[in-house]
């Protein structure tokens, strides 16, 4: 009768709660399977060892903790002894990649001796089994990814070693400690743990009482580790503890479901709430042999289900049968559970599915027993596309075991899917606000190139605008440069999914003033794609005041998309879950833009941009800039001047144009930034961190400047029309950013741009170039070059012979000072026959400032290669000369027509002679000097076959 | 109590009356060729002797898993692996040996027949049947036999009938407890197997008249290779998951107790009944006629 009266009751108690004990599972296929196969460094497989294999997820990652036998060293006692450490992976790729702290993926505990770490004592002279005592787990405290194992030594066995790692917050480092105690048998030991608020709450497991209890820890920042605070009692049915998740209520409560078990022959589900109290609901699926579980749902990916449209909380508790399957397997099982909104309510039951699983992958014991564990992962969907509904992160639910050899499986599922928030991605220009946003989007911009803005003029702009009103045809000073810098960009760049987090919100919007946008990697799964962007700048600037006061920079910018996500449950596209939400960040492009910059400042420095004299723009103002000119030989452009008369037209044009020029600049960006991963508020998992981040860009910029010139002036009648100077002169400079030390790069946080700027010049004399003419065709002897300065004093020459009509720094092949001399003869210049070289003279003026000669071409004659090779000896004695006559002996070596000259430093011919029929050889002569006057002269010795000059000074 | 007296009398009674007879030796049957039809039982108690597990799931071979000794045995101390046979044959032979004065008797046929094989594995831990294969299809069975008989007098003699049967098949019907049908999944299972079946019987005979008994220890082997595949296919995106578990097993036992009953009614016409008793059952029943 009392058998008849219990079996009533359980059976009206099922009827009650729903559940369906008498129908069979359903079934379920995993999404995904992992098999482990060869994991470390040295090839060997890495096994799921007794119970010493645990997995975590901290910031969407899934962490992978593996005691590992290893080998060590001969001791003392001459044998060898086996050694274990825990290792590390994580899941990357679809595989466990050993996660690398200081280059090692190992923990390390115990103490040192004699330079080698030992978890037992080294003289015990055997070889040994790691003796584990319960299960290691692992889980996130204080935002901080944890690891605990116990450990019996197997031959003192009243010796036991509690070990506990933690990673920093940083991720740089592990803290690895140990607890030794000397009592035996354990009396107690951990079983899981989890944070609860502040405090670590650890379950422990009376060996004696076979009761479970909690521990309590808190965090101590100063010591970086736990300290105990207190201990309790917690009624949890079962002997085995399976694990515990904790999650918040819709009042933002801590509550708590444990899994618990009696193998093989029962489980419980108890659940621990401040609104709804404490409970434990036996486990109705197939009697467990061991238990697991883990928030998420596991039907992400399967349609046909019942829609919920309040709640979304799934948790899944995975379990193995307790019977051996006919096939030498167990059966893996997936309770799926939810969790109402409702304070009050308990969590309910939804259904038992059995997991089906490769035959060639079954679950089965290890040495100690059957092992399950379970976590979560984050994987992102194709970002390429932003579809609403389908772009966002995957959640996997994934569920792991091993079988009789140790090789380690997974089970992944799909959980809930993140997909984006209507009309919430943001760009990264719009993420350029340093105050709102912090400086990290701005500082992964590159300053490609800087402008001048405006070219300098000076204009009493009240008078300018009262006389050309939009009905006048305006009087108007016109500098169009156009193409200024046409920039190609060919960009690889490494994709990365990333994500980012909200690290402060006040208030539940989701842009706020505190918010950072950070980087993580918590995915390595990239694609290489490159794009060719092309632009094109023109900047015209019109003649008015506001053109004057700005200049520009070009900045090439990553175009990266911010897109906020929430998450969903599978089975409802319209509800996301409260208090869920995450960032993505996505490389799309690179774009060109443009950035107007007040004249006044870095590197501008302009004051005055429309002061009467223009001082702003003169060297003696930008004197750091003008110094570099100087030092590094840098021409202008070209120069630009008018003179403007009092009344009467005055026009100039100067044009200037240049052939394209390449510059090509790599950058790449090692980021180091924090990054977090907030998994719904609802299961508290989620917590900041820092991490490092890579994001690779590599830039190829292929840069045209086509500096055409363009300088029209009209209609200007007197200076009434507000033009204030009478003469004007400047240069268009241009600092190419691999062709010299720039005043200036080192004031730009490493970035190097081009720079065009403008300096107004106030030297009235231009230097003119006599001979040779444009595009002379020279021969070896005839290598003399002449100019004269007009309209003032010039002096301290210097001669260029470049490869470009612009002489600089990067073209300059050949580079003499003249002093006071207005001619050179090169004697040390070995010219390509065929070739175009250009050359120019730049004289100071006596307040310092540089005037340059335009740039003029000549070529070799390539007939006279051969004659290069046969150069004129001579020798001149004496020299200086102090009488009338010297001696000239000079050597040729064929006959032919020997000619002599001497000429004045302004290259004026003074003297010639000439002799035919001279015999191959040396020849002795005395040369009558006729006269001339003290001073430097040149000795010219030409034949058919070479030539030779000479310096000659006749003394007093 | 009672029954078994009057058995043992009656028993007496026909032995005495048989004793009485003098052998004389019967003159051989005329008839050298004989056709059979041959109707057989075989329930077998099997043993696992190697299992191995192979999968391909959407590409990804997860490799062959071969249990290990340790785990056979494991195996075969909780599951029973049971397999039931009925075959209709018919068999085509001839005497061989039946000389007037010869002692001996020797006997050949083949045998061609059809099959219908159940084979069930039954775990005893869970107390489940996680699997049933029945042969839905008629399967081919082929064998061969001899009867040697050496007769020492009219009465008495010693016979050793040597067979073997081979079968083969492949069959769709299949409950599989262990691996359940998956939802939203298509799938096809079959499973393929041969089997071979040889014994040997040494048995003691008496006969009397046209009936002829006899007894002795029989001696067989009973093995069998199974190889279950199963092929699921996603209805969504047609990707394909296949499992293919192959086990081969023999009987556990080889030495049974066989009886034979004959009765040649006429000079044409044979019929045998026999069995064998072991942990395994088998029992032969057939027609012969004699030409």
């Amino acid at each position: 009768m009392k058998k008849y009266m219990i079996c009533c009751g359980l059976i009206v108690f099922l009827i009650l709660n729903g559940k369906d004990l008498i129908s069979q599972p359903q079934t379920i296929f995993p999404d995904q399977m992992f098999q482990s196969h060869q994991l470390d460094s040295e090839g060997k497989d890495v096994v799921w060892l007794k119970n010493g294999t645990a997995f975590c997820t901290y910031n969407g990652d899934l962490f992978m903790f593996v005691w590992t036998e290893e080998n060590g060293n001969s001791h003392d006692q001459g044998l060898l002894a086996k050694r274990y450490y825990p290792y590390v992976y994580s899941y990357m790729n679809g595989d466990f990649q050993p996660y690398l702290v200081n280059g090692s993926n190992k923990l390390v505990f115990g103490y040192l001796h004699e330079d080698d770490w030992y978890l037992y004592h080294p003289d015990l002279g055997h070889e040994y089994d790691l003796n584990l005592i319960g299960k290691a787990f692992a889980f996130v405290y204080n935002d901080r990814l944890w690891f605990w194992s116990y450990i019996q030594n197997p031959i003192r066995t009243q010796w036991f070693i509690e070990c506990w790692a933690q990673l920093s917050v940083d991720g740089t480092s592990w803290d690895c400690r140990i607890n030794e105690t000397f009592d035996a048998p354990p009396v107690s030991y951990k079983v899981g743990a989890v944070q609860a608020g502040e405090a670590l709450k650890t379950f422990v497991w009376n060996t004696q009482s076979n009761t479970f209890s909690v521990e309590e820890f808190r965090y101590d920042n100063q010591a970086q580790w736990i300290s105990y605070h207190s201990k309790y009692g917690i009624s949890l049915p079962g002997n085995m503890f399976g694990s515990v998740i904790n999650y918040r209520d819709a009042n933002n409560n801590d509550c708590y479901v444990y899994s618990t078990y009696i193998p093989p022959a029962m489980g419980f589900i108890s659940f621990e709430s401040p609104v709804a109290g404490w409970y434990s609901e036996p486990f109705f699926s197939v009697p467990p042999g061991v238990m697991t579980l883990i928030q998420g749902s596991i039907r992400g990916n399967r349609s046909g289900e019942t829609v919920h449209p309040e709640d979304g909380n799934r948790f899944t508790v995975f379990s193995l049968s307790g019977a051996e399957n006919s096939d030498k397997s167990y059966s893996l099982f997936a309770d799926e559970w939810f969790i109402p909104p409702d304070t009050a309510a308990r969590p309910q039951y939804v259904r038992t599915s059995q997991v089906v699983l490769p035959a060639a992958c079954p679950p089965q014991q290890i040495d100690k027993g059957q092992d399950l564990r379970s976590a979560t992962l984050m994987v992102p969907w194709d970002f390429t596309k932003e579809v609403a509904g389908i772009d966002g992160l995957k959640q996997q639910v994934c569920a792991f075991y091993p079988d009789k050899k140790g090789h380690i499986y997974g089970a992944f599922f799909q959980s809930d899917n993140w997909r984006p928030v209507p009309n919430s991605s943001v760009t990264s220009m719009d993420l350029a606000n340093d105050e709102l946003y912090g400086k990290e989007i701005r500082s992964l911009w590159t300053l490609v190139g800087i402008t001048d803005g405006a070219p300098p003029c000076s204009i009493n702009w009240p008078v300018w605008t009262s006389l050309h009103t939009p009905e006048v045809e305006p009087t108007e000073l016109k500098f169009k440069t156009e193409n200024i810098s046409k920039t190609e960009v060919v960009s690889t760049y490494e994709d990365s999914y990333s994500l980012g987090f909200k690290i402060e919100t006040k208030e539940e919007e989701v842009m706020s003033m505190d918010e950072s946008f950070k980087y993580s990697k918590a995915f390595e799964n990239k694609e290489t794609s490159s794009s060719t962007v092309k632009t094109s700048l023109t900047t015209n600037f019109g003649l008015n005041e506001e053109s004057q006061e700005l200049g520009c920079r070009i900045w090439s910018v990553p175009q990266i998309r911010r897109i906020s996500y929430q998450v969903y449950p599978w089975y409802d596209s319209l509800h996301p879950v409260i208090n869920s939400l995450q960032y993505q960040f996505r490389t799309t492009g690179i774009f060109t833009y443009v950035e107007n910059i007040e004249i006044s400042e870095f590197p501008y420095l302009i004051d005055e941009p429309n002061a009467a004299d223009l001082a702003g723009w003169k060297p003696d103002h930008r004197t750091a800039m003008y110094y570099s000119v100087l030092e590094n030989d840098l021409s202008p452009l070209g120069p630009v001047s008018w003179s403007h008369p009092n009344s009467g037209p005055v026009f100039s044009f100067s044009e200037v144009t240049t052939t394209t020029t390449s510059v090509t600049d790599k950058n790449s960006y090692e980021y180091d930034l924090s990054m977090g991963v907030r998994l719904p508020e609802v299961f508290d998992l989620g917590a900041s961190m820092n991490d490092e981040v890579s994001y690779s860009t590599e830039n190829t910029y292929e840069t045209e400047f086509g500096t055409e010139l363009e300088i029209s002036l009209s209609n200007l009648i007197s200076k009434q029309d507000g033009i204030n100077l009478s003469y004007y002169d400047f240069g268009i400079y241009w600092f190419k950013p691999n062709e010299g030390d720039w005043w200036y790069l080192d004031s730009l946080d490493g970035q190097k741009p081009w720079y065009i700027a403008y300096m107004v010049g106030t030297v009235h004399s231009r230097i003119v170039l006599l001979s040779p003419g444009p595009g002379s065709t020279l021969r070896v002897m005839e290598m003399l070059f002449r100019w004269k300065a007009e309209e003032g004093e010039l002096g301290d020459y210097s001669f260029f012979i470049s490869t470009d009509p612009h002489v600089g720094p990067a073209t300059i092949l050949y580079e003499s000072y003249c002093g006071d001399q207005t001619a050179i003869s090169l004697e040390d210049f070995t010219a390509e026959p065929g070739k175009t070289y250009y050359w120019a003279v730049r004289g100071m003026a006596p307040n310092g400032e540089a005037a340059w000669s335009e740039s003029r071409p000549f070529i070799l004659n390539a007939a006279d290669e051969a004659t290069q090779a046969v150069p004129i000896k001579a020798e001149i004695y004496p020299n200086p000369a102090t009488g009338s006559e010297i001696y000239l002996t000079y050597e040729i070596k064929e006959e032919g027509t020997v000619y002599r000259e001497i000429l004045d430093i302004k290259g004026q011919v003074l003297l010639q002679t000439k002799q035919s029929c001279r015999s191959a050889g040396v020849h002795s002569e005395i040369l009558d000097l006729q006269g001339l006057t003290p001073g430097v002269y040149l000795l010219v010795i030409r034949a058919d076959t070479g030539r030779v000059v000479k310096k000659l000074v006749v003394g007093n | 109590m009672k029954e078994l007296m009057i058995f043992l009398t009656g028993l007496a009674f026909a032995v005495n009356v048989c004793a009485q007879n003098n052998y004389q030796e019967e003159q051989p049957f005329k008839e050298k060729f004989l056709l059979e039809l041959n109707y057989s039982f075989l329930d077998a108690d099997l043993k696992l002797l190697t299992m191995t597990k192979h999968s391909l799931w959407d590409g990804q071979d997860f490799g062959t898993l071969e249990l290990d000794q340790d785990e056979i045995d494991s195996l075969n101390s909780f599951v029973d692996y049971k397999d039931l046979l009925h075959g209709l044959s018919l068999a085509a032979g001839m005497v061989l040996l039946d000389k007037p004065g010869n002692k001996w008797y020797i006997e050949g046929h083949l045998t061609i027949g059809l099959t219908r094989r159940e084979y069930t594995v039954i775990n005893n831990k869970s107390k489940t049947t996680d699997l049933i294969i029945n042969s839905e299809n008629i399967s081919p069975w082929y064998g061969i036999g001899f009867n040697f008989r050496y007769h020492f007098d009219a009465k008495w003699g010693l016979a050793l009938s040597p067979h073997t049967v081979y079968s083969f098949g492949t069959t769709k019907a299949i409950d599989d407890n262990l691996n359940p049908v998956v939802e939203f999944m298509d799938e096809t299972r079959k499973n393929t197997f041969d089997l071979s079946y040889t014994w040997v019987n040494l048995l003691a005979s008496f006969a009397h008249k046209k009936f002829t008994i006899m007894a002795g220890p029989g001696f067989y082997l009973c093995y069998s290779r199974n190889e279950y595949n199963i092929v699921r296919t996603q209805q969504e995106d047609g990707q394909t998951y296949e499992d293919t578990v192959i086990s081969t097993l023999k009987s556990g036992t080889f030495i049974n107790g066989s009886i034979q009953f004959d009765w040649r009614f006429n000079d044409h016409f044979l019929f045998s009944a026999g069995a064998g008793l072991s942990n395994d059952i088998s029992a032969t029943a057939r027609i012969v006629y004699f030409l």
